[in-house]
Formats: C-alpha cells, sequence, structure tokens
C-alpha cells in the first residue's frame, strides 16, 4: 500500500531515531487506512527493552503493543505500524526484521547515518512472508 | 471451550473475529486447535520448525505462560488466552 505521512510525525520518527544513535530506537505509529492509501498521522516512541546489543536489535515488549491497541481505540485512530532505525545501515529489513514480522502493519525503517537520520523506507509483510518495499509521500495537507 | 483473544494485525485471518472459542487442554493444543479453525494463521504463529514465532507472547489470563509451564501450562474451561506480539527485530 501507498504511505501519505503527514511531515510532523516523520519529524518526530527522524528526530527519535536520531536521539537515540548509536542506539536503535523503535515506536508505533498511527492514523488511518482509506481507499488503500495509509495515512499516518502520529509517531510515539517505545523504549527499546532489548536485553540483547541495543546498537544492532529492538524489542518491544508484549505490554507495550497492549498499550498502543488501547490508546488507537481511544484516539479512535488505527494502529499502522512499527518503526525502528538502523544506525549507520541501509533502512532494508534485516533476516532477524523477516523472522519476527506481523502481517498487516507497516515496518518503517529509517537509516541514521553518523548520527543523522537520512532515509526513511516502508515495509510490508505479503502473505508468503516476503517484505515488499511501500512508496512513501509527504502529505502536506495534514489531512 | 476456552476463548482465545486475536491481536488486531492477526484478525484478517480470523475472519475479523477478535475472539475465538477453542478446545482446552495444554496452551499448545488450544493454538493448534485455532490453526486447525484458521489454517491461514499457522504460518504467522508458526515458524518452520513449527516452533512459535518469537514476537508470538502468550498469556493465560493476566500471566506470562513462561512464568507458568510455559506451551504445557493447563487450559481449563472458560480460560482466556491472549496472544500478545512482542515486536522485535534490528539490523543485524
Amino acid at each position: 500500500m501507498k504511505i501519505l505521512i503527514v511531515p510532523s510525525a516523520l519529524r518526530d520518527i527522524h528526530d527519535i531515531a536520531e536521539k537515540s544513535y548509536p542506539y536503535e530506537c523503535c515506536g508505533f505509529f498511527y492514523g488511518h487506512i482509506e481507499n488503500d492509501l495509509v495515512h499516518v498521522l502520529e509517531a510515539t516512541e517505545v523504549i527499546n527493552d532489548s536485553v540483547e546489543n541495543k546498537k544492532v536489535h529492538y524489542t518491544i515488549p508484549p505490554k507495550a503493543f497492549m498499550k498502543a491497541e488501547r490508546y488507537a481505540l481511544e484516539q479512535e485512530k488505527a494502529l499502522l505500524g512499527v518503526f525502528h532505525s538502523h544506525p549507520d545501515h541501509p533502512p532494508r529489513p534485516s533476516g532477524r526484521d523477516l523472522e519476527d514480522a506481523l502481517p498487516e502493519l507497516s515496518y518503517f525503517i529509517t537509516n541514521v547515518h553518523q548520527g543523522q537520520a537520512i532515509d526513511t523506507r516502508s515495509w510490508r509483510l505479503t502473505e508468503d512472508r516476503v517484505f515488499i518495499e511501500e512508496q512513501i509521500e509527504i502529505n502536506y495537507s495534514n489531512k | 471451550m476456552a476463548k482465545i483473544i486475536i491481536p488486531t494485525p492477526l484478525r484478517k485471518f480470523t475472519s475479523n473475529l477478535a475472539a475465538v472459542a477453542v478446545k482446552e487442554g495444554t496452551v499448545i493444543e488450544s493454538i493448534k486447535d485455532l490453526t486447525v479453525q484458521f489454517p491461514e494463521l499457522a504460518k504467522h504463529l508458526f515458524n518452520e520448525k513449527q516452533e512459535l514465532r518469537g514476537f508470538v507472547r502468550i498469556f493465560l489470563g493476566e500471566d506470562d505462560i513462561e512464568d507458568l509451564q510455559g506451551n504445557d501450562t493447563n487450559v481449563a474451561q472458560g480460560d482466556t488466552i491472549s496472544i500478545i506480539p512482542a515486536i522485535a527485530g534490528g539490523k543485524n
């Protein structure tokens, strides 16, 4: 699906990714889906709970997922996906990203090069459990 | 029967049902019953070795089954099981 994201949400994701460097950040984004367009309106950070090396791995604990589902319900928005960063690494899903991915969500990956967020790409799992890239477009109308 | 609560991203595979009635027994038997009812769900819950994927966390009532007897935790009639994703990944 094509992604339309308001500038403030993308800026928030990049700010979180830069602040977290050299560690991976993570979080959720919310909005709505209309006519096969994913409208991203808001992004919120979740503290990376990985017990492994946070420079190469992130974990969002189950309770944070429950909280995000509740938050989406309260805000009358949909939980659309998950973002995380790849410090000094291309914004493409790794084998590990694939192994633990859920269907029906968009996965944003931001490449942070030497502390600066330079590129965010979106990926979605197919029913055959393969990632395909989704086009991201900035939605300047903020709707 | 027991009941399994389905997280939003997986409801597409349960005909948009938020909760599904399943056979009691052990946790893994109840989850297998869910995948018998909704076969498309199996590949998202289990890896090629037929083990639960890393992101799949199972709660019985309010308790993580890892704090009980894991997959062999007993499920009684009327119990509620929740499948909650623990999302993970990273560049390595």
